[in-house]
């Protein structure tokens, strides 16, 4: 409790404030332009805020994440298209809604509902977060390969339709992750007779290219194929009144909280990611309101993915600050943002560096309170000013940002070529059908997953007994073995009833 | 829009990728190669299975979407960069980057001359200005 008192008075530092709310400004500004999304927002301010001071560094990191997600959903909502992927189920009914002229109050359902989600689920960062660091103190090298495996399985029992695609993604992830000296011995692996890559190969780089320079490459995409096809100019409606009334309020309060709830529990998940979310809380949307017909601009079909995407936001950072390990691709960001500020998340986060660990879980409290204001203020602003930036320009200034953040982390011009190398990557898995977020997540654990499986082995004397002799191991390795034999047993069954 | 079994040819690559990062792997003495060898092996396991995969159910299989002046724009681009990176030690950092952003900028079908002679030049001047100055993080060609 002192902390977060303590926190709370960190935050209103004029110097510390300034920067969350600039970081929301920018969140709302960038997350409305298409093409351009919280990961790549986040992924060119990292170099830029290592040399500010940490607090400092996070808040605007911190405003950036919240409210980038929620100003997808202003292009998705006037123009049909989604800023962000996380708004692409919000334009199935916010679109027709603007339609029939009711513009304004699609963004105000989606702006309170953004915040609904995002205030919840600070509240479960806040109380969850310390609480499962103070938990996974007593985690050893046996706990954090076992960790690392429920990591993989539940990429692998989420995942969408073509599971043996995300396994490969995460296999890729893991090769990546062993290229440098290994752990144990120091023998260098996979270097390429390169002393770069020697610790392995720069993770903020990756995470710009893959995102950044990636988003360029789709952008390039997008207007090539506007140019072929003759794309009429964006014409941007009429938005009037933005805040929602009272009767609406309460109309949409069980979406909010249904919603809200399954956000949480996605965002704490590693790998389940913020589509699942949105996903499902549209899927309960539909089912506990049968007599309305969803995609025709219906108020609780904004409500649901706008309360689920804000409440993965903070949920993400459950795992990534209690057991340093990043809930989806942009909490795993933060983790790049950390680590160049020389902290580490996980438990020892909250025991050595508690200012730090507050401050971000408030943060995140902070900056939905201010987003609320700020979208109802900044809607209309936003769809005139915002849509007419040309993407020629805006593409190439992303590739410069992109470029010159990598380049500044530790001013090598190496990290700008495994840029560019990442953002074809990127592309390419794009293209063929593999996910980004598993492969991330992958890089990460692999290293926490070698390291402890030999660390553990160590200490039992090559006995793999160990991992079944501990009790948190074993409860994570069962629910390991849960996350993958789930689906099966699912589909299984479905298997045999529709054969009988 | 080519006519590419996707699946089918991303699990053969995948297929020899794997392959030669396991005999890399083995090539390593056994303690640290012990990861890589596993890693290498779970990744062959599961290209042959995309590979069944793609081949019994080819329906499910879908076409490489890529028109080819995307491809090209994107190979420019790409080069663009690349190009950059060399130039950057000996142009500086601001000559560098005004000549990378005014030429992407006309690659991606930006026309606007008055625009195209100012903009570029400003986006460049306050870069570096934030990071040079602001954030004190010296750049190419004023890094002393």
């Amino acid at each position: 409790m002192e902390n977060l008192i303590l926190a709370f008075s960190q935050i209103m530092l004029p110097s510390v404030f300034i920067f969350l709310f600039a970081g929301v400004l920018i969140g709302l500004v960038v997350g409305s332009i298409p093409g351009i999304n919280d990961t790549v927002t986040l992924a060119v301010l990292i170099p830029i805020s290592f040399t500010l001071e940490p607090s400092s560094a996070l808040m605007l990191l911190v405003g950036v994440y919240c409210s980038a997600c929620y100003g997808g959903s202003i292009p998705a909502i006037l123009l049909k298209i989604p800023g962000t992927a996380s708004s692409v189920v919000t334009l199935l009914d916010g679109y027709p809604m603007t339609k029939r002229g009711q513009a304004g109050k699609a963004l105000g359902i989606s702006t309170i509902s953004s915040v609904f989600g995002g205030l919840a689920s600070s509240l479960v960062l806040m109380f969850f977060a310390p609480a499962l660091a103070i938990y996974a103190l007593k985690f050893g090298p046996a706990e954090y390969c076992a960790l690392a495996i429920l990591g993989f399985s539940t990429v692998a029992g989420l995942s969408g339709k073509n599971i043996i695609k995300s396994l490969i993604v995460c296999a890729l992830g893991l090769f990546v992750s062993t290229i440098g000296l290994s752990p144990q011995t120091g023998f260098p692996r996979y270097d390429f007779g390169s002393v770069w890559l020697y610790e392995g190969v720069p993770f903020v780089p990756m995470l710009i290219g893959l995102f950044g320079v990636a988003s360029v490459f789709h952008m390039v995409e997008k207007m090539v194929k506007q140019r072929i096809e003759g794309t009429e100019e964006t014409i941007v409606p009429e938005v009037g009144r933005i805040l929602p009334n009272w009767k609406m309020v309460k109309r949409l309060l069980p979406t909010w909280c249904t919603s809200t709830a399954i956000g949480n529990v996605m965002g704490i998940i590693p790998g389940a990611g913020m589509l699942m979310a949105i996903y499902l809380s549209y899927g309960q949307a539909v089912r506990s309101n049968k007599d309305k017909e969803f995609g025709t601009g219906v108020p609780e079909g904004i409500a649901a993915p706008e309360a689920a995407n804000n409440a993965v936001v903070a949920s993400s950072m459950v795992p990534l600050l209690s057991l340093g390990v990043p809930g989806n691709a942009t909490s795993a960001l933060f983790l790049g943002a950390l680590m160049i500020q020389g902290l580490r998340p996980g438990p020892a986060l909250f025991e050595k560096s508690p200012d730090i660990a507050y401050l971000i879980i408030v943060g995140f409290f902070v900056a939905n309170l201010i987003m609320g204001p700020l979208g109802l203020l900044f809607g209309k602003f936003l769809s005139r000013t915002v849509f007419k930036i040309p993407q020629a320009f805006l593409a190439s200034i992303v590739i410069l940002l992109c470029c010159t953040g990598a380049y500044a982390i530790d001013n090598s011009l190496f990290n700008i070529w495994v840029t560019l190398a990442f953002g074809i990557i990127g592309f390419g898995f794009d293209k063929v059908g593999l996910p980004h977020a598993p492969f991330v997540l992958a890089i990460i654990l692999g290293a926490m997953l070698e390291r402890g499986f030999s660390q553990a082995l160590a200490i039992s004397d090559g006995s793999y007994m160990i991992f079944i002799e501990k009790p948190i191991s074993l409860g994570l390795l069962i629910a390991s073995a849960c996350f993958v034999l789930f689906p099966i047993i699912k589909f299984l069954l479905n298997k045999t009833q529709k054969q009988r | 829009m080519k006519a590419v079994r996707l699946d089918t040819y991303l699990s053969i690559v995948l297929l020899v990728a794997g392959t030669l990062v396991f005999m890399e792997a083995k090539s390593f003495p056994q303690t640290p190669g012990e990861f890589p060898v596993w890693i290498s092996t779970i990744l062959i396991g599961l290209s042959a299975l995309l590979f069944i995969q793609s081949v019994t159910n080819r329906h499910d299989d879908k076409k490489l979407d890529i028109n080819n002046k995307v491809l090209i724009q994107i190979g420019i681009t790409a080069v663009a960069i690349g190009t950059y990176i060399i130039l950057l030690p000996y142009l500086g950092y601001i000559i560098a980057s005004f000549i990378l952003v005014l030429s992407l900028s006309i690659l991606f079908g930006y026309r606007s001359i008055k625009y195209l002679a100012m903009t570029p030049l400003a986006a460049v001047l306050l870069c570096w200005v934030v990071f040079l100055f602001i954030l004190n993080i010296p750049l190419p060609g004023f890094a002393e």
